[in-house]
């Protein structure tokens, strides 16, 4: 309790604990040299504004981090009161230290929790990259083919648009592996899937099928000259010298393509007929093959 | 007397010296420069309020305000409301308290803390806004501290009552602490005589009637 020039004429026992100051040491005293954290502007406005209106105060121990002592979170009340037909002051402090640890702690949990939460999200990127990504190559496996081949097939049928899939094989691999060793066959079939990934458009999946074979799904073929643009970039690099491992190695891969809906209704027609066509262009590569080393 | 712009444009400059004030006391708190300004003051009926808060509330706030108020009586009855965006929050009271907090603490939940560091600031912005009007009219005004609430879905029905015949004194509060600003908005409900009292006096002041 201070009077209005901030004299302390009461200091209770809990604001001897609270400040470690006695109340004979403090009685008589300016509250602001006893609580030198009051020694501002703002405490001294806020007495004059509770002196003349009578309204209420209040200060959080938030944003007056030390106002009893610096082992304390104290909020502070201002009220004016009369005692014996005077008008005193009434400064509230209340401590909320607990308060402040409690929600420390709380947050030091839902830390944990949330670094938990992210290694969770990690792992669970990781269950399902190896779920639907083939963990030689890191393109589709057939699991997620199957998944976006429905997908596009719907979509096809609702926009009456093409979907365009394309078979790959890459030709000889058996004699790649068989003289360069399976190691550097790995890599040769890895080179071949981020050919076809950077050869195709942001939605097109690219899938390795099995052994030594690919899937291409193209979705939204509007026109031949969708098809045909995808088509070229695939076609520079299709029959090729590659460096790996230190080795020259020829690569050459054959490709069929089938649409829906000219080549059929369900993914397994256009795989079937893709892989009728794919069959069709090795054969021909390899009487081109036959004629150059004839001639 | 004077007419409805002119008394609206003497309670802008009014409140203004409030805010003014109320500005230098938190910058002396949180010891940042912060700028507090009320670009104008609109007298309007309890539906006219209404509409114009609900713009406030859907188009700033998005539907989610942390709102400080307090009801006054004594010779002015009436209840005022401090309202803020609830999702710019966090950050504001980040910025009074010279914090930080961690991305995943960015939701609408509030603690104690940030309850009692909004109640100080509502305490300090409505003591001034009604302190100076109060002391300008020379009309006593009782209150007590703020009441403190996130409300999530709100609407102007929180915030205007219509019954007694009340009116509404609209005013958007623009907050900047070094640069952050956030815009408030401050509805204060009051009955239509108290309004009229102030309006009085307000002329008798101005216009020596």
């Amino acid at each position: 309790m201070i009077t209005e020039d901030l004299e302390i004429t009461y200091w209770n026992p809990f604001m001897e604990r609270l400040s470690g100051k006695k109340s004979g040491e403090t009685l008589g005293k300016k509250v602001d040299q006893v609580l030198p954290a009051l020694e501002r502007p703002f405490f001294y406005s806020a007495v004059e504004r509770l002196t003349s209106g009578g309204n209420p105060v209040f200060f959080s121990a938030a944003m007056h981090r030390k106002l009893v002592s610096p082992d304390h979170r104290v909020n502070l009340k201002m009220n004016r009161v009369m005692l014996e037909g005077r008008s005193a002051l009434l400064l509230e402090f209340i401590d909320v230290t607990n308060q402040f640890q409690r929600i420390s702690q709380l947050r030091d949990y839902v830390s944990q929790l949330s670094h938990l939460n992210n290694q969770l999200k990690q792992k669970e990127k990781v269950i399902e990259k190896l779920a639907y990504y083939d963990k030689l190559t890191g393109v589709a496996n057939r699991a997620l083919f199957d998944k976006f081949a429905d997908k596009y097939l719907s979509m096809a049928r609702e926009h009456g648009t093409m979907l365009g899939l394309m078979f790959v094989d890459v030709n000889e691999f058996k004699l790649i592996n068989d003289t360069y060793g399976h190691n550097t066959g790995d890599k040769v079939m890895t080179r071949v899937a981020s050919l076809l990934t950077e050869s195709t458009r942001k939605n097109d999946i690219v899938c390795r099928y099995g052994g030594d074979e690919f899937l291409v799904l193209l979705p939204d073929i509007r026109t031949v000259r969708d098809y045909q643009a995808i088509a070229e970039r695939i076609e520079v690099n299709k029959k090729r010298h590659i460096v790996q491992d230190g080795y020259d190695i020829w690569l050459s891969l054959s490709i069929g393509i089938s649409f829906y809906p000219d080549d059929g209704a369900t993914i397994g027609d256009l795989i079937e007929k893709a892989d009728e066509y794919m069959y069709f262009n090795k054969h021909q590569l390899r009487a081109q093959q036959k004629d150059m080393f004839s001639e | 007397m004077a007419d409805n712009i002119s008394r609206e444009d003497i309670l802008t400059e009014l409140f203004n010296v409030g805010v003014g004030q109320a500005a230098s006391t938190l910058s002396d708190i949180i010891d940042k420069r912060i700028g507090l300004t009320i670009p104008n003051v609109r007298i309007l009926d309890a539906a006219k309020g209404k509409i114009e808060l609900n713009k406030y509330l859907l188009n700033v706030a998005e539907g989610a305000v942390m709102v400080s108020s307090i009801s006054f009586d004594s010779q002015l009855e009436g209840k005022v409301s401090l309202l803020f965006p609830a999702d710019k929050m966090h950050h504001f009271i980040d910025l009074c308290l010279h914090e930080t907090r961690d991305e995943f603490e960015n939701s609408l939940e509030f603690t104690d803390i940030d309850f009692d560091t909004i109640k100080e600031i509502g305490n300090i912005v409505i003591n001034s806004i009604i302190g100076e009007l109060s002391n300008t009219v020379n009309i006593p005004v009782e209150y007590t501290l703020p009441d403190i609430d996130v409300l999530n879905d709100a609407n102007a029905e929180h915030f205007v009552d219509c019954e007694d015949y009340r009116l509404v004194l609209m005013m958007f509060l623009a907050f900047d602490i070094e640069g952050t600003e956030i815009a408030g908005a401050i509805v204060i409900n009051m009955t239509l005589n108290s309004l009229d009292d102030i309006l009085n006096k307000i002329d008798k002041l101005y216009n020596g009637r």
